[in-house]
This record gives C-alpha cells, sequence and structure tokens, in this order.
C-alpha cells in the first residue's frame, strides 16, 4: 500500500472501518438497488451525507483525533473513496449527499445558494443528481439539447426542457443539478438547481450490468420551472460560470471517479487472497502483478488528486489515471476468475459482482477515449516535463 | 443417434451463423440441439448454462463422455439474466458412457464469434447516429481505429478456427481464443458507451457470452487480463 502521511492515514483507517460495513450488503444491493435506501442509516452513506459540505456551511466536520476532514479536497477524497470502492462500489454510488452536484455548487454557487444545497444536505440524510448526460450526446455533452429558456418576464422562472440519462440516483434524489443550454455560444450554458418535485419533472429507472446499487435513470424535464435564484453562477461572469467552468469542476471529480477502479481491483485482489490459501508459483506470480498494478495506479491518482488540489485546472494527471484505472478494474477483475475453476462466475456471486461492477468505470465522468484527449492536451501545454516528479511533495 | 463429437468441432460456422442472426438464446438452443435432443452440456465442474425452456425440456445431462438423467439433486443457480438458467449437477454413479461432445468448446467459441459480430455491427449502428461536434462519431478516426482493431481480432479467432480440423482445436488453444473473444468484445461493447452498460442491451450478450467462456472453461489458457509472463 502506498505511503500515507499521518493525517490521511488516519482518514483511511476510519474509512476502512465504515466501509466494512457496508460489505456484507453488496449482492443485497446488487439484486435490489432499493435495498441501499435500506442502508442508508450505516455511517458510511449518513455520516458521508453529511460531508463534502466546505467547512463554512459545515458545523459537524469529520473529527479524529486532532485532526479534521471536510472530505473537500480530492486528496482526501481519492483515500476515503478507495474504500468505499472496495466495499462496495453500487453502495456508494448509492449513497445520499452530494458527491458530484455538491462539487458544482461549491464551485459556482451564490452564499444563499449554498445554504439552500448544504443545508437541505445537512437536515437529513439526502440523495441528489448530477444530470449531465443526455440520450443523444454523452461524449458530446456540449451540443445538449436540454434548453433553459429564459421567462419573458425578467423575475420570472426561466424553463428546462429536455431529457437527461445515466443519471445516478436519479429516482430517489430531492433535488440537484440540472446542466443545460440558453443560447448557441461557448457562454450559452447554464447548470441549476432542480428539485425532482418541480411539476414537469419525471424519472424511470435505466437498470445496469453492474453498480446496480447507483440507480440510474432517465429524467425527463417537461417546461420544469427554474427561478432566477436557482441558476447556479448567475452572480459571476458569463466567463466563470459556463462550459469551461464547469470543466475545471470535473477535474476536482476526476480523482474521486479514477479511485473506483482501484478500489473494484483491489476487492477482486483481496477476494483472491482470501479464498485461495495455497498458490502455484504462476498464480503467486500474477497475483504479485496484480497488486503490483494496483499500487501503482494508486500512485497515479493520488499525484493526480494533489494536482487538482494544488491547481483544479490541472485534470491532465486525473485524466490519464482515470483511463488507467477503468482498464485496471476490468483486467483485475477477469484475472481474479482465473484463480477459481470453471463456473467460477456462478460459484463466486461476489466476484462475478466485481467483474460487472467494474465495467461501470469506463463511462463515468468521460470514456477513456476522452480522457486521452485531456492526456494529449496535458502533454501539448508540457504538463508531463520528464524530469519532475509526478507527485507533488505534500505541503505540511 | 445423437451427434458425435467430431460432428460438433465441425459446428462452429453453423453456431456462428445462428448467434449472429438470432442471438445468444437461438444459439445456445442449437448448441445443446446438436449435443443430441434433450441433451444438457455441463462443463468440466458441472455447470450448464442454457435458455430457460431448454432446462425445462433436458431430459439427459452430459459431461464429457458421461451422461444421466437429471434429477431433483440438480441445482438451479441465479444468472441474474432473464431468460437463462444455470444448472449444477454432480455425475451419479449410475451415469453411462457416451460417446463425448469434444469440440463443444470449439463450437461455443463460433457461437461466441457470431455474438461478437452481432455486437459490432450493432456498435456500428449506434456510432453511425451519433456526433462528436458535427462529425459522424463512426467518421471520427479514433472511432475506426478502435472498429478496425476489433475487426482484426476477430479475423484472427476466425482463422484460429477455420483452421481447426473436424475434432475442433485442442483444449490450450480454445482457452487461448475464449480469452481473445473476451477481451475482443471489452473493447467492442466501449464502443457503445453507456448504452453498453444498460440490462437487456447489447452488454448483456457480452456478459452472458463471459458467462458461458467461464462456465465451459477447459483449463487455464491465457488470463484476459493480461498479467501472465
Ligand atoms: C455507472 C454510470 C454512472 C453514470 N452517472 C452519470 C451521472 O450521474 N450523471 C450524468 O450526467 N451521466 C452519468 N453517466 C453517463 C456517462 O457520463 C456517459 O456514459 C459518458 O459520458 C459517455 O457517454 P455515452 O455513454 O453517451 O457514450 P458516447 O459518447 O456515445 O460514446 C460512444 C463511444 O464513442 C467514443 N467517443 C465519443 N466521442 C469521442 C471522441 N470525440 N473521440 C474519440 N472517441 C469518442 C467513446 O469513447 C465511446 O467508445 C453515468 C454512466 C454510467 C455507466
Amino acid at each position: 500500500m502506498t505511503e500515507l502521511d499521518p493525517r490521511l492515514a488516519r482518514l483511511q483507517a476510519q474509512a476502512r472501518e465504515w466501509a466494512a460495513e457496508m460489505r456484507p450488503y453488496a449482492l443485497e444491493v446488487d439484486a435490489d438497488p432499493e435495498a441501499v435506501t435500506r442502508v442508508a442509516h450505516l455511517p458510511a452513506l449518513a455520516r458521508v451525507a453529511a460531508l463534502q459540505i466546505p467547512p463554512e456551511f459545515n458545523p459537524e466536520p469529520l473529527v479524529l483525533g486532532d485532526q479534521t476532514y471536510y472530505l473537500m479536497s480530492a486528496s482526501e477524497r481519492v483515500v476515503f473513496f478507495e474504500e468505499g470502492a472496495c466495499a462496495d462500489l453500487g453502495t456508494m454510488l448509492g449513497s445520499p449527499g452530494g458527491p458530484m452536484s455538491g462539487v458544482v455548487v461549491d464551485a459556482l454557487g451564490s452564499q444563499e445558494q449554498k445554504e439552500w444545497f448544504y443545508g437541505r444536505l445537512l437536515a437529513r440524510p439526502t440523495w441528489t443528481f448530477f444530470a449531465l448526460s443526455e440520450p443523444e450526446h454523452g461524449s458530446d455533452a456540449v451540443n445538449m439539447a436540454t434548453r433553459l429558456t429564459a421567462s419573458p418576464d425578467p423575475d420570472g422562472p426561466a424553463r428546462l426542457n429536455g431529457v437527461k440519462r445515466y443519471v445516478g440516483n436519479a429516482g430517489r434524489a430531492e433535488f440537484g443539478v440540472v446542466f443545460a443550454r440558453t443560447g448557441p455560444g461557448p457562454l450559452g450554458f447554464a447548470a441549476t438547481l432542480v428539485d425532482a418535485s418541480t411539476p414537469g419533472f419525471a424519472t424511470t429507472p435505466v437498470r445496469t450490468i453492474g453498480v446496480r446499487g447507483a440507480g440510474l435513470g432517465e429524467i425527463t424535464l417537461n417546461d420544469v420551472e427554474v427561478a432566477p435564484d436557482r441558476v447556479l453562477g448567475a452572480h459571476l461572469r458569463p466567463s466563470r460560470r459556463g462550459m469551461a467552468a464547469w470543466l475545471r469542476t470535473f477535474n476536482l471529480l476526476r480523482p474521486a471517479v479514477a479511485v473506483m477502479g482501484v478500489g473494484v481491483a483491489r476487492a477482486a485482489y483481496e477476494y483472491v487472497l482470501a479464498e485461495r490459501r495455497s498458490l502455484r508459483v504462476t498464480e503467486r506470480l500474477r497475483l504479485e502483478r496484480m497488486e503490483r498494478a494496483i499500487a501503482t495506479t494508486r500512485r497515479m491518482l493520488r499525484a493526480a488528486a494533489a494536482a487538482v488540489d494544488h491547481d483544479p485546472s490541472a485534470g491532465h494527471l486525473a485524466s490519464a489515471a482515470k483511463a488507467t484505472s477503468a482498464r485496471l478494474a476490468e483486467r483485475v477483475t477477469l484475472a481474479a476468475l482465473d484463480f477459481f475453476g470453471p463456473g467460477a462466475r456462478l460459484e463466486h456471486p461476489l466476484l462475478d459482482k466485481l467483474v460487472r461492477d467494474a465495467g461501470s468505470v469506463e463511462y463515468m465522468e468521460g470514456t477513456s477515449n476522452i480522457q486521452r484527449l485531456g492526456v494529449f492536451g496535458g502533454l501539448l501545454r508540457g504538463a508531463f516535463p520528464p524530469l519532475q516528479a509526478a507527485l507533488l511533495p505534500t505541503e505540511s | 443417434m445423437t451427434r458425435t463429437g467430431t460432428a460438433l468441432g465441425a459446428a462452429w460456422p453453423e453456431m456462428l451463423a445462428v448467434a449472429h442472426a438470432s442471438g445468444w438464446s437461438a444459439a445456445l438452443t442449437a448448441l445443446h440441439a446438436a449435443a443430441g435432443p434433450g441433451v444438457v452440456v455441463l462443463g468440466p465442474a458441472g455447470h450448464a448454462l442454457v435458455p430457460d425452456e431448454v432446462a425445462e425440456d433436458a431430459d439427459r445431462l452430459r459431461q464429457g463422455e458421461w451422461e444421466w438423467a437429471p434429477d431433483d439433486t440438480v441445482e438451479h443457480l441465479n444468472t441474474g439474466v432473464p431468460g437463462l438458467t444455470a444448472l449444477r449437477a454432480r455425475r451419479p454413479v449410475n451415469a453411462v458412457q457416451v460417446p463425448e461432445a469434444r469440440s463443444w468448446t470449439t463450437a461455443l467459441a463460433g457461437l461466441r464469434l457470431g455474438l461478437s459480430y452481432r455486437l459490432l455491427e450493432g456498435a456500428l449502428r449506434y456510432l453511425d447516429q451519433r456526433h462528436t461536434g458535427d462529425v459522424v462519431l463512426l467518421q471520427h478516426s479514433v472511432v475506426k481505429s478502435a472498429v478496425a482493431d476489433v475487426v482484426m481480432e476477430q479475423l484472427q479467432v476466425r482463422c484460429a478456427l477455420e483452421g481447426a480440423g473436424p475434432d475442433g482445436l485442442d483444449a490450450p488453444a480454445v482457452a487461448d481464443l475464449h480469452a481473445q473473444i473476451t477481451a475482443l468484445d471489452r473493447a467492442g461493447v466501449r464502443l457503445l458507451g453507456a448504452h453498453g452498460y444498460v440490462e437487456g442491451g447489447p452488454g448483456t450478450a457480452v456478459h452472458v457470452s463471459e458467462l458461458l467462456a467461464d462456465a465451459y472453461r477447459a483449463g487455464s489458457g491465457s488470463t484476459p487480463g493480461g498479467f501472465d509472463e
């Protein structure tokens, strides 16, 4: 395991303890995604739902010994969420709180919007959504079809029309962020806070092959009213709230998505260790290679997290880590099957689930092809200098 | 008279054709029917994956060169895939010896390759409907290159199968082919974006194909994960 500074090591130990309580429900959640709501009281879900809230809005951060944690930095998140993903990625994705939408609100929201959003999260475990992808536009989100149309009355509500798809927690969320176009050009975008109870808002579930606990769904927006004060970043200059601002925000999210692949891979690796006591020499060597690949990818994404914490526009390492970890999760879970006889997927349901879950990492927060573009862009900007360490020295 | 191993080894093109035209359920029905009417073929550890109706109609279980009538010790395992039944059975002492379905895994490789062709055709249709900016995704050079990689891998599998005699391929060779099909299908399904991850869609056929490779695994081939030397 990669060396951690004592502060993060303490966070990791707490995360590991909480995550262990989640694992026994993994197959139940896989069979019935709504089982997530029955485990929402576990600290891994309930307590975490009230974290990832900036200090000014969070009176109850996580305190471990003499250390305080808000889970607002990518470096804390990758340590914390590796444990959750290793215990059960489906349940982790199905957790209440604002892991994705909250980051957007933090970056673009006004004081009043943040109070509204985080206040609701703190009141009780509440699910939120982050609705960007559409049936016709996934990687190509820039050309999204969802429209936010202004009211002729300057104080009147704007209206949202469109369809969002593959949105996590769509059916169980009370509110969240919907991304839309307001007009042509690079500034013609808006991120809006939308309450699921608004007339014209409807969801249908989208069942998936793995990570079923994530509860993906399609959201239909039919003349959904959005009050002027629910448009995120209305107080900012258009250039600070448009697509470029979103992309910076996604950089902050990416390391936490990348770590999911490492968590799933580690779960499969640990499953082999636990279930196969004596190994042949070739098997032992293979298992060691798997472990090394996991450790290297973990280093990569810790470097990526430190980079975006230092400079939110430095998402290129996170892109590299995300694409690497998506492939790692697939490779390690498939390789793990080979340690068990024929029919391993039928005899070892947890391993079968890990193989299915691993496939999800490729798509979340952009496919590997899209991440490759980020890596290439970073290279051209000189962001991968041969003589500089990947991992920034930690500031202490 | 049931077909023997020799006949099954030569059956891969037929399995490929059915899988390509009609999908996994029809192809699995055809594959078991090729082993003999009412026969369900079990993998080396006693597992079978069959469409529900085939499981219901089974009157003989066959594993290697042994055959017996199913009884109430046969267990049904959950596959999570509607329409697909998994069975687990142990060979009883009163099993009888029959000509072995020796080349079953070769025929199965043909079936999986047929599913793979079907997957790629679906991906081409999908990509032809989608855009990145003003460019149709299918015409994007990165996507073209990814498609071509899948095609080249499929061609390799096909050439290996065409080189097989009527007895099919030997166990290590066919195990490698199955690992190769798993890897190339992973590349194929990625082309579909999240659409390939939706239950009941093209990704489910890939999932079934992988379950088949797992249940009927004959010896250890190269690991799809690529952690071998
Ligand atoms: C488990 C899971 C959870 C998700 N959660 C959310 C969520 O909460 N909110 C949300 O908004 N979305 C969510 N998504 C959707 C996800 O963001 C999209 O699936 C992803 O952006 C890819 O889009 P797509 O599926 O439409 O694929 P497409 O864009 O259709 O891609 C198809 C293929 O073309 C390739 N491709 C596309 N464009 C290019 C290009 N320019 N260059 C090279 N290759 C290209 C892709 O790599 C892929 O192989 C989730 C998806 C999954 C599977």
